[in-house]
């Protein structure tokens, strides 16, 4: 009898404790994949809400795709602070929106000018946010506008942003990924300013909307990055090109790999960097501060439309020296934009200085904004090529003349 | 009770406890309150502490040999006299009264926050003071025992966590190393000791007596501690190394956000599960002992033959006072970091330390009067 009673007690425990308090099931989530954060002209923030569309997703095979869905839909709701931004928009989703599986974050530029702390607390402080997704600016266009974009190739246009981001950073080093953590910790730092990189629409973005976008062979809007967006004590004070994105990875040491063309006598030659290697050496001479770049690497010749002599020794050398030059010329010019320009340093020479000696950065800190733009930067880059691909000499060497 | 049922755990299951009781909140919370105050230097001050434990668990060795077959609320009678002895006797029982209850608290206040945020609290707590009532009426043995099975998964889960932080490990968030200045570290250690250090006095209100053999204990006390604290100081140098000290200081409940950043080949993510439950065995550890204390001091405080019936109604007060105990989470914050350290230094080390002395002056006397008398 007494284990009668056990027994049925253990299947008690089963029912009762097996399940959550606030379980949510699948279906009755709005999976959110991408947030856009654009301010309006009324101090209000309007949020926009990327959220997938599951039967769109699903492959037909197991049933999904009825055809009359976008893969994902943009919704919008305005609010003095984000969280009642995202709240309101309850009244016009059937389901509460879930976070935990966002991507992107997209902060519009009306945002970035004004400052990009604010709406950064409640992405930190929000349990059911996470903090894996990368944080980009709009440019040009609004957070929503970029949200609205339908991509091909990849349906979720979150994920489009999310991988292209990761390979386009990995293969051609002109954008950067910025996860909140970063981004909250340069923002507090005293030392260094945060970067983002920036998105814009390609064409047309009305027609980016529509389906009709996504089922043709060449799409009317499109997205894609473009250089570097740089601040300054929280607001945005100017956008890097892509030179200049370039000439700040070097320096932060971000480039895995990307391609420079070099011209000798109206002639071009590209070269792959391959591994590039960045040494940031902070000196204080009698208190002044000032900064050694080191940039070492090695590349490859990867493409060349003319008639180059590769297996000369001459010849490799002077491209070389070529390669050197022309990312040395890009570093200055990314210094050049933060230092005179923008007066940010988002190159974060002042944590590596106060990281060298916190004794005699505590003595400057409080006027580095004045120092930055005068601080003496040297760079020395040494770029070794190794390789030159599959085959020795161009095929142009050989062509009958003209 | 004493002559009856006779309550022993081996050496090596104090050790268990020890590990487990020490690294209880102070995993979860103790990486935040210490980068707050040394920043990246915090793994320094945490060493230290671990030291400062380690010479802080040898006193409790030393007054394990003082109180001889005695407990602790036994010795203190027999130093202060009857009725001083129960009054001082009642101050450990309502410490660790105020313990098992913040750490009631805790678990519900991390649970709703980060896991379960729609489920009432009340629910949380009443969960674990059920779990707390049945292992203390079970008995020390029972849940030494449970420490014993549940501490290979403890320290699995952990190794696992550490294994799976590597490729996230950014070094030169160590730097600048050795800014912070002398009276922040102080504050950093005083609060590590507090947390990983004091309580570990309410181990005296059972060993050495509960002891299989006691005089065996030492290194068991210095191992343990010394394994808790260690674990303690690598999860807060982890916290350093993936998050910063900036980001970690700002965190309520920093290891949790660690194991949130583990990405492994994009494989192994979104473990935070992992450090939740090791997090959970060891805070059943520690609200345990603590529970268990409180009933046994209280016993024997009473005098009653047996300490089970005592374990019910004392738990469901403590639930309910778990409830009120931190009105909300500023309250914690304030308590955690300005009262609790120094209530902790003076019931763990300057209550004991005079208990000591004024017991070695009166041995002293007594001897040199039996000396005088023959």
């Amino acid at each position: 009898m007494k284990n009668c009673i056990h027994f049925f007690m253990l299947f008690l425990l089963i029912l009762l404790l097996s399940g959550c308090w606030n379980r949510r099931e699948v279906n009755d989530l709005a999976i959110a994949v991408a947030l856009g954060i654009d301010k309006n002209k009324d101090e209000t923030y309007s949020v926009s809400v990327q959220i997938l569309s599951p039967g769109e997703v699903a492959s037909p095979q197991t049933g999904g795709g009825v055809g009359y869905e976008t893969p994902v839909t943009t919704y919008t709701g305005n609010g003095r602070i984000i969280f009642e931004a995202l709240r309101k928009l309850t009244q016009q989703l059937p389901n509460k929106i879930y976070l935990a599986h966002i991507r992107m974050i997209v902060i519009g530029e009306s945002v970035a000018k004004e400052g990009i702390y604010k709406p950064l607390d409640f992405l930190s402080r929000d349990p059911e946010m996470r903090t894996d997704f990368y944080i980009i600016v709009s440019k040009g266009n609004s957070a929503k506008e970029i949200l609205n974009v339908l991509t091909s190739h990849e349906k979720i246009p979150a994920n489009k942003l999310f991988d292209s981001l990761e390979s386009s950073s990995e293969a051609w080093a002109a954008t950067g990924k910025v996860k909140l953590n970063d981004l909250i910790d340069d923002l507090i730092s005293e030392g260094t300013q945060p970067i983002l990189t920036a998105v814009k629409i390609v064409g047309d973005a009305d027609a980016g909307k529509n389906t009709d976008n996504v089922l043709t062979t060449d799409p009317k809007a499109s997205l894609s990055y473009d250089g570097m967006a740089a601040f300054s004590n929280n607001k945005l004070a100017g956008w890097l090109n892509t030179a200049e994105s370039k000439g700040l990875n070097y320096i932060k040491g971000k480039v895995k790999n990307t391609i420079i063309v070099i011209e000798v006598n109206k002639e071009m030659a590209g070269i792959e960097l391959v591994d590039a290697k960045t040494e940031i050496i902070p000196h204080f001479r009698n208190g002044e501060p000032s900064i050694d770049v080191k940039i070492t690497g090695e590349a490859n010749i990867a493409d060349s439309n003319s008639q180059f002599d590769f297996m000369n020794e001459q010849v490799l050398l002077e491209l070389e020296q070529k390669t050197s030059d022309d990312i040395k010329g890009k570093v200055s010019q990314a210094l050049d934009k933060a230092q005179h320009d923008l007066k940010a340093d988002v190159f974060g020479f002042g944590e590596q200085l106060h990281k060298a000696d916190p004794k005699n950065w505590d003595k400057i800190k409080a006027n580095w904004t004045d120092i930055f733009p005068n601080l003496p930067v040297n760079t020395t880059v040494n770029i070794k090529i190794r390789r030159a691909g599959t085959i020795t000499d161009p095929f142009h060497n050989d062509l009958p003349k003209e | 009770m004493e002559e009856k049922i006779k309550i022993r755990i081996s050496p090596f299951q104090l050790t268990v406890l020890i590990i487990l009781f020490t690294t209880g909140t102070t995993i979860l919370v103790t990486p935040a309150g210490m980068t707050a105050e040394t920043k990246q230097d915090a793994w320094l001050s945490s060493i230290i502490g671990m030291f400062l434990c380690l010479g802080y668990a040898y006193f409790l060795y030393k007054c394990g040999i003082a109180m001889g077959s005695k407990t602790y609320i036994q010795y203190l009678e027999k130093v202060y006299g009857r009725i001083v002895g129960k009054i001082i006797g009642m101050l450990y029982v309502f410490f660790a009264f105020i313990g098992t209850s913040t750490l009631l608290s805790y678990f519900g206040f991390f649970t709703t926050t980060q896991i379960l945020t729609d489920t009432p609290i009340e629910i949380l707590n009443i969960l674990l003071v059920l779990l707390i009532i049945f292992a203390v009426r079970a008995g020390l043995e029972v849940i030494a025992r449970t420490g014993e099975l549940l501490i290979t998964w403890f320290f699995f889960l952990l190794f696992a966590l550490v294994i799976f932080l590597l490729p996230e490990l950014k070094l030169e968030k160590l730097t600048p190393v050795f800014e912070a200045s002398f009276s922040d570290h102080t504050k950093a250690i005083f609060n590590f000791v507090s947390f990983a250090g004091f309580p570990l006095i309410l181990f005296l209100m059972f060993y050495p007596k509960s002891l299989n053999q006691p005089r065996q204990a030492k290194w068991n006390i210095l191992i343990g501690s010394f394994i808790g604290t260690f674990t303690v100081t690598v999860i807060t140098l982890l916290c350093i190394l993936v998050l910063g000290a900036s980001i970690t200081a700002k965190q309520l409940y920093p290891s949790y956000v660690l194991a949130k950043s583990v990405s492994l080949f994009e494989i192994i993510e979104r473990i935070e599960s992992i450090m939740a439950s090791v997090w959970v065995i060891s805070i059943f550890f520690k609200s345990t002992i603590y529970f268990y204390t409180c009933v046994l001091g209280l016993a024997q405080i009473l005098k009653v033959k047996w300490y089970r019936p005592l374990v019910f109604p004392l738990g469901v007060l403590a639930c309910i006072f778990s409830t009120i105990v931190y009105p909300n989470i500023v309250y914690m914050q304030k308590w955690d970091s300005t009262y609790w350290p120094p209530y902790a230094l003076i019931m763990g080390l300057i209550i004991p330390l005079i208990t000591l002395i004024i017991d070695k002056v009166q041995n002293h006397f007594r001897s040199n009067n039996q000396s005088k008398g023959m």
